[in-house]
């Protein structure tokens, strides 16, 4: 059996491109880095911007989340890599950030997400970079999927690009009540916002207010600072009359004014006190995203026993993995691998504990490639329970009960 | 390791208090997809048709069961068998040699036929078919109504495992249908020139139709999704799509292939080598010259009884008109005198609510006995095939030492779906069908004279327009009937639901339930003025089918599949007997239609059309931006 090793210096690395370039875009990266990719889909937002337009049927674009785990020596070439291949400066591109992982073990053999072939290794670059922002959060609000159109409407009024949106499986109390856990829904929403620092707090209150996330079973929401990152993501549906999109006019002004300081435009006050403020919130509220990466076939096993050491909740994501590798078998069958993403928020002092039960629980029945990433999570709001009775009310899905933060 | 605290115990009131919302949120779920229909054909038969509605209390009794019945089917069909076919369908691939898989594939292709019977809507869809008029078709539905079965049966078998190989192999699903879809258009027009064959038309491709029902669609795509997990590219969201297409086409090509067969080998009735113990009444036509025009004005003609009773006690219940005929007409002393001349009463059509029958329950139906039919019904659709299913998942990872393991969720999945489908195809027979055959009957009153449905002693009502406004009427109605109807199907929601699922939303159960359902509703209205008319149903059939390899080959492949899909999937146990119950009404009022086949055909062409256009006007907003 495989132990787990401790790796440091991983970065997560997620792109968002749309669903007719992924081909392209993974034979690229593919072909000239080690890594792998996990990928599932997702959905962007197509707004209308005239009252006709209601009459036509519009689909929101599909788009593919794809995730790479990045040692941090080959970072930075490899998103701008990234971002030339799928020309990410361009309006309506994609998007694609970065975040620092806290901690890192796995069990695979090889290396999780990076094949050992080191006679690839990043090509010469011969492009000047592209510069990215390192003042991005991702704010990613778990509701119900009745509520995410009202969420999505609020965020891009409080100034967010068009969210991308993903369903999960959710995890949590509703496991807990034997049969009656028919009654819990297929499916949830996470609608996933990149934001500018300074469009956080409001983009967040509008997610919040309108995801209903107060309420009871409303949901969760959360923020993951991204280390660098760049969005471009397609909003709106423009007329053909107008050269430039809202999100290019914005993004002009932005480079005109060196910042984006006058996007604000509710107080002077607030921007005044705009550092204060934001080193302030840093300091509270920080916890811990625990992901669990795991084969599929795995997963209810794996859910039944993260549920009974007593961690609250989790959220489940499939996903496809995509390795460079030509895995066909012996009757030229492209057999694809499935891995579940398992992202459990929790208090940072019990992460640790957690992680080497549930590591424990890997090599105790004997799991191959398995991994565990920690991320950093901030602000978390979700509906706390009165706590009259510390018995029973704590437990609700995706609610990490004793993180004891007062809730934004 | 032990997993110690997983359950929380609770008291029986917080567990109503978790089933509570759970049961009025889906219960409201389906009101939603069921109001629309049944509302409309309640305001129709009172406000327009000026009819009142009989059995009132049955057909609420009936509404309300179907709704509980569909709330619990759906539940069924997410907990227990889409995720075992998807389960099934992940497994598959990995483990298993193809040719393993292809029998699998095709032996659920022949099994579901069986499950899902649609000879039976078949046989009422040609009712009226008689030996002396369409010998073939009549063979068919009675002499080889076996072997029509057996070949839909390897025809749905075929598709299966074709739409299985094609996602191994990575086809178009566009490459597949263009090809079969021409030949079936050049064997439609060869059938069409040949008096004996033209007759099948309407049966091979209304079985297209109907072989598709609840229990198979949802199977099948779930099938489909989870090989595609497996094996696809990855980048296409319409992966695990087009199996229900390619099993609604094969059966078509199956039963023209099956009767050019039997014509060529003549032995059908009347034929030369005809074996069969039908024999063809020479005395059918000649009733059949004076049955015509008595089926038509039965109220118009004073019967024989009515006659006798005339005669003692000098008195006619019915309205009448006097007339005279022949005579002299003279002028007398300023007065026009016509002298010697008949008289004659005639019955005049009369307005008789008053004889429509004011029961609220019908008296025939026994609940007992219905109720049995329909757990029967779908204990032979659910659990044969739930059985194979579990049997083969046993055997896979049987072969590969692994142990089954079934969730609860699925077992008690299996169980609601086994109780929805029966207490919804109950209520189908105590509310919906009696509604919508009572509407079926009773539309013709729009422009013929007619006895309207649950008139005790007969009776007429007058047309409510002339001629021609009362069919355009008809239709219209026709296309608001297979609007609602589809909107209510339970095998086109469920297509929805994981549409929406696939395309993680992007492409909206509504966006899509609306588009099919409005070309459903235009197919349903063509299909009405095909029968108003009298029109030959190939004039019908080709030019859409025409238009649609059209649409095919501009469209985009994703809406292809969800277009072809959701178009096998439209006919079912809700729209089915709706329409049939008012084609057949409609047609019995128009001389020399004798059956109903055709409608569901077009019932099914429209929707392509509908969601490929919907994809194009899609993708030319898109390529705007």
């Amino acid at each position: 059996m495989e132990n787990f090793i401790e790796k440091s210096g991983i970065s997560l690395v997620s792109l968002i491109i749309p669903q007719a370039r992924m081909h392209y875009c993974m034979a690229q990266v593919l072909e000239q880095w080690p890594y792998e990719a996990i990928q599932f889909d997702c959905r962007g937002t197509m707004t209308r911007e005239h009252w006709f337009q209601k009459f036509l049927p519009i689909m929101n674009p599909e788009c593919e989340y794809l995730q790479f785990l990045v040692s941090d020596e080959d970072l930075s070439e490899f998103v701008q890599f990234c971002i030339k291949v799928n020309d990410l400066h361009l309006p309506g591109a994609g998007a694609i950030f970065t975040t620092r992982c806290l901690n890192y073990s796995t069990n695979a053999a090889e290396k999780c997400l990076k094949r050992e072939d080191d006679s690839k290794h990043g090509p010469e670059h011969s492009y000047s970079p592209v510069r990215l922002k390192n003042n991005l959060y991702g704010i990613f609000a778990l509701i119900q999927s009745g509520r995410t159109d009202s969420a999505i409407k609020a965020a891009m009024q409080a100034g967010s690009h068009g969210p991308i949106v993903y369903f999960v499986e959710g995890r949590g109390t509703r496991d807990r009540v034997g049969w009656l856990k028919i009654t819990k829904k297929p499916y949830e929403e996470v609608v996933m916002v990149l934001v500018e620092d300074i469009d956080r707090a409001r983009v967040k209150d509008a997610l919040v207010s309108a995801g209903r996330v107060n309420s009871l079973g409303g949901g969760i929401v959360f923020e993951i600072p991204m280390e660098y990152g760049l969005a471009n993501l397609p909003t709106s549906i423009i007329n053909k009359s107008r050269l430039a999109s809202n999100e290019q006019i914005i993004a002009a002004v932005d480079q005109l004014m060196g910042s984006t300081d006058w996007r604000d435009t509710r107080s002077l006050e607030s921007l005044m006190e705009k550092s204060h403020d934001s080193t302030g919130r840093n300091e509270m509220e920080v916890s811990t995203a625990l992901c669990a990466l795991i084969p599929r076939k795995y997963t209810e096993d794996f859910l039944e026993h993260v549920l009974s050491i007593g961690i609250p909740g989790a959220n489940v994501i499939y996903t496809k993995l995509f390795t460079g590798e030509d895995n066909k078998n012996e009757k030229q069958l492209h057999i694809r691998h499935e891995l579940v993403l398992i992202r459990m928020v929790l208090p940072p002092e019990k992460c640790s504990g957690y992680r080497s039960q549930l590591q424990g629980f890997c090599s105790e029945q004997e799991y191959t490639n398995a991994s565990f990433f920690e991320l950093e999570v901030r602000g978390v709001v979700h509906y706390r329970l009165k706590l009259k009775d510390q018995g029973k009310g704590l437990l609700y899905r995706g609610v990490s009960s004793n993180a004891g933060d007062t809730v934004a | 390791m032990k997993t110690p605290n997983l359950n929380i115990q609770l008291s029986i009131w917080q567990k109503l208090s978790i089933l509570w919302p759970y049961i009025t949120e889906n219960f409201l779920a389906q009101l939603k997809s069921i109001w629309f229909i049944v509302v409309y054909l309640a305001l129709f038969q009172v406000l327009v048709l000026g009819l009142p509605i009989v059995y009132t209390l049955m057909i609420s009794v009936g509404i309300l069961i179907v709704i509980i019945g569909l709330m619990l089917f759906m539940e069924g069909l997410r907990l227990g068998l889409m995720p075992l076919g998807e389960t099934i369908g992940a497994i598959l691939p990995r483990n298993t040699p193809l040719w393993g898989v292809l029998l699998f594939a095709f032996i659920l292709g022949i099994g579901a036929t069986f499950a899902e019977p649609a000879i039976a809507v078949l046989r009422s869809a040609g009712a009226g078919v008689r030996a002396d008029q369409a010998p073939l078709l009549f063979s068919l539905l009675n002499d080889f109504s076996g072997e029509l079965v057996t070949v839909v049966g390897i025809g749905v078998g075929l598709a299966v495992l074709l739409g299985v190989l094609r996602f191994y192999r990575n086809w178009s699903l566009k490459l597949l249908i263009l090809p079969i879809v021409s030949l079936l258009v050049v064997l439609s027009l060869v059938a069409n020139s040949n008096p004996q064959l033209k007759e099948v038309l309407g049966l091979a491709w209304d079985c297209g139709a109907v072989t598709t029902g609840p229990v198979t669609v949802p199977l099948v795509l779930a099938l489909g999704i989870g090989v595609c997990r497996i094996l696809g590219d990855g980048d296409t969201s319409n992966a695990g799509f087009g199996i229900v297409t390619l099993a609604s086409l094969f059966p078509i090509l199956a039963v023209l292939l099956l009767s050019f067969y039997h014509y060529l080998n003549d032995d059908y009735v009347g034929a030369d080598n005809y074996a069969g113990a039908y024999k063809l009444e020479q005395t059918v036509p000649a009733q059949n010259g004076e049955q015509a025009p008595l089926l038509l004005d039965g109220g118009t003609v004073f019967t024989e009884h009515e006659y006798q009773r005339y005669l003692a006690s000098g008195e006619l219940n019915s309205k009448y008109q006097v007339e005279y005929r022949g005579g002299d007409t003279r002028l007398v002393d300023g007065e026009i005198v016509v002298s010697d001349a008949q008289i004659v009463l005639k019955k005049s059509p009369s307005p008789i609510p008053a004889l429509i029958s004011d029961d609220t329950w019908n008296p025939a139906v026994e609940i007992s006995s219905d109720l049995k039919v329909s757990v029967l019904a779908s204990v032979r659709a659910i659990v044969p095939l739930s059985i194979f299913l579990l049997f083969s998942l046993w055997l896979i990872l049987f072969l590969n030492k692994e142990k089954l393991k079934i969730a609860h969720e699925v077992i008690i999945g299996i169980t609601f779906a086994l109780a929805g489908m029966s207490l919804f195809m109950l209520g189908l027979s105590l509310g919906l069908t009696p509604l919508g055959s009572q509407l079926g009957g009773n539309i013709p009153t729009a422009f013929a004279n007619v006895t309207p449905w649950g008139a005790e002693h007969g009776g007429m009502v007058a047309a409510k327009f002339n001629s021609v406004t009362g069919k355009i009427v008809a239709i219209i109605f026709g296309f608001f009937l297979g609007y609602g109807a589809t909107l209510a199907e339970p095998a086109l929601n469920a297509l929805g639901n994981t549409v929406e699922k696939v395309t993680v939303g992007a492409f909206r159960k509504s966006l899509l339930m609306h588009s099919v359902a409005f070309g459903v509703g235009l197919g349903i209205a063509a299909g009405v003025t095909k029968i108003a008319f009298n029109l030959p149903l190939v004039n019908l059939l080709l030019p859409p089918y025409a238009l649609l390899l059209f649409l095919t080959l501009k469209s985009s492949e994703e809406f292809v599949n969800f277009g072809w899909d959701s178009a096998g999937v439209t006919t079912g146990p809700i729209t089915v007997p709706l329409v049939l119950a008012m084609g057949l009404g409609v047609g019995a009022a128009v001389p020399g239609v004798s059956d109903g086949f055709g409608i569901l055909a077009l019932a099914s062409v429209g929707p392509i059309i509908t969601v490929l256009s919907v994809g194009l006007i899609v993708a030319r907003i898109n390529r705007e931006d």
